[in-house]
């Protein structure tokens, strides 16, 4: 494995919320969000030379959609090692993405109380954690949305094609970070924003981490659920009130002039 | 190590064969790859098959022995065409040979239906019981349903090398590999296709029909009781 280019990060400003148990305040230094994005964005770029055997373009078969997941799933593993007091939710479908177990009454009640015991093994109990009475961080990734009114030639000349596939930076033609969700039970929302960045071989990389206290009520859509009968999972997306929320409080950002030339022309703060 | 149920060979119209020393060789050396890849990756604190979703893991799985499979069988070349089928391509003729040379730089559409014919590849690690709790990365068997389903994006799939994968401590495993030459249509369930704006591409489920051919065609299953069951074999 070998990192073509090393990425540096400007520190901008903690995680701050105020814990759900003792309703003390919490503060994430930065500089433990920029360690998270790190490993994820080293695991990110090792992949493909794990994988090399299988001659398999992974990112490319997992497509858009299921990389952003793909990425939060590791990020939030990431985060976990690197903040103490954070676990991954053990429930699949659980929320909060990561627990707050800071204090002993949420830890003793994750390891006590959130579990079910079948034939010997411990099976993480939906009904504890989707979701974690005590709260936690919700994880939301995106890759950005380009403008719609893109100029389709520059792009052909820079990357050869005229669509925003996979592997293709969007950073010049981003017009916002749009997030998305499952259902609108999300207060505590950690927003990434990533990119294929040409220095990291076009592979997704962690470029912006952003914070804010939503409210469930007002800064989510509707949610859709599709027709009765219907396979289609419910979504719903941030509103404008929310994703302003987020792009005035980043956390860290990569340290490079064209990604914050980028992220300030769409009003992030950095 | 394996149950050798049927040694007969994986065999083409062309003629190609490819036999139980390739056929045990790629397996081996893919199930070799894929726990370097749980080691390597949990050495980086995420193991990969705790976080990958069971099609694109399928999907890996398939694309591991596709490559072990062409690189020990001159032969058979991996389709070019990443929504090609086959997923390997007869190249046992010079004239198949040929035409490949002359599509490869000029006309790749020629590979999404290869005329030649081949080898294609599907993984499954089976349908998970109703009310069953399974973890991510936790051994299936026993509490997967007996009807393994495989997926096709089309319905004319036939020369299909099918394999079933199981997680053995945390890492995908093929354990068992069959294969059928006489699938047609009707061993298919009609394509399902996703709502718009999914970024799933339109599939079909292996038919009973389909199913009973492959479990007739089982090349090789693990040496283990519980799979061995699971397939029937010495009873």
């Amino acid at each position: 494995m070998s990192l073509d280019v090393a990425m540096s990060f400007n520190a901008c400003g903690p995680i701050q919320y105020s814990s759900r148990v003792t309703s003390e305040s919490r503060a994430i230094e930065p500089s433990a969000v920029i360690r998270a994005i790190e490993r994820t964005n080293d695991y990110l770029v090792a992949l493909p030379d794990y994988l090399a055997d299988a001659d398999m373009d992974l990112f490319g078969a997992m497509g858009q959609r299921n990389i952003s997941g793909f990425i939060g799933e590791v990020f939030a593993r990431a985060f976990a090692a690197a903040v103490p007091g954070y676990v991954v939710n053990p429930h699949g479908d659980g929320r909060p993405d990561l627990l707050d177990v800071v204090s002993t009454t949420s830890r003793d009640y994750l390891h006590q109380e959130c579990s079910h015991q079948v034939r010997n093994r411990s099976i993480p109990a939906k009904e504890k954690l989707a979701p974690f009475k005590y709260g936690g961080i919700e994880i939301k990734t995106t890759v950005g949305t380009p403008s719609r009114t893109y100029d389709r030639e520059a792009l052909k000349s820079q990357s050869g094609v005229t669509e925003f596939d996979v592997g293709i930076p969007r950073i010049d033609y981003l017009s916002s970070l749009k997030y998305w969700g499952h259902h609108k039970d999300c207060e505590s929302l950690l927003g990434l924003y990533y990119d294929y960045l040409p220095a990291r071989r076009y592979l997704p990389q962690v470029v912006l981490a952003m914070y804010a206290e939503i409210d469930p009520s007002s800064d989510w859509a509707d949610v859709s659920t599709g027709r009765p009968g219907s396979k289609k999972t419910s979504n719903t997306s941030l509103k404008s009130s929310g994703t302003q929320k987020l792009y005035s409080n980043p956390i860290a950002v990569i340290n490079d002039a064209q990604y914050l030339a980028g992220l300030k022309k769409i009003g992030v703060n950095v | 190590m394996w149950s050798i149920v049927d040694d007969s060979p994986i065999a083409l119209p062309s003629g190609l064969e490819v036999g139980m020393p390739a056929l045990l060789a790629a397996v081996e050396a893919v199930n070799l790859s894929l726990s370097r890849v749980a080691r390597n990756t949990s050495q980086m604190a995420i193991n990969l098959f705790e976080v990958l979703d069971f099609r694109v893991l399928s999907g890996l799985v398939g694309e591991f022995l596709v490559a072990e499979l062409a690189s020990l069988e001159q032969s058979l070349l991996k389709n070019p065409n990443i929504d090609g089928y086959p997923d390997l391509l007869d190249v046992s003729r010079p004239i198949y040979l040929e035409d490949v040379a002359a599509w490869i730089d000029h006309d790749r559409a020629q590979f999404i239906a290869y005329r030649h014919g081949g080898i294609e590849v599907k993984n499954t690690f089976g349908v998970k019981r109703p009310g069953e709790d399974l973890l991510q990365g936790e051994r299936r068997i026993g509490q997967i349903l007996d009807a393994l389903d495989w997926k096709a994006h089309h319905t004319e799939t036939n020369f299909l090398l099918a394999t079933f994968s199981d997680f053995v401590d945390g890492a995908p495993q093929i354990v068992a590999a069959m294969y059928s030459d006489s699938l047609s249509e009707t061993d298919w369930r009609a394509k399902s296709n996703p709502s718009p704006g999914s970024t799933m591409t339109s599939f079909s489920v292996i038919a009973a029909s389909g199913r009973n051919k492959l479990m007739a065609g089982l090349r090789i299953c693990a040496d283990d009781p519980i799979y061995k069951a699971f397939f029937g074999i010495g009873q």
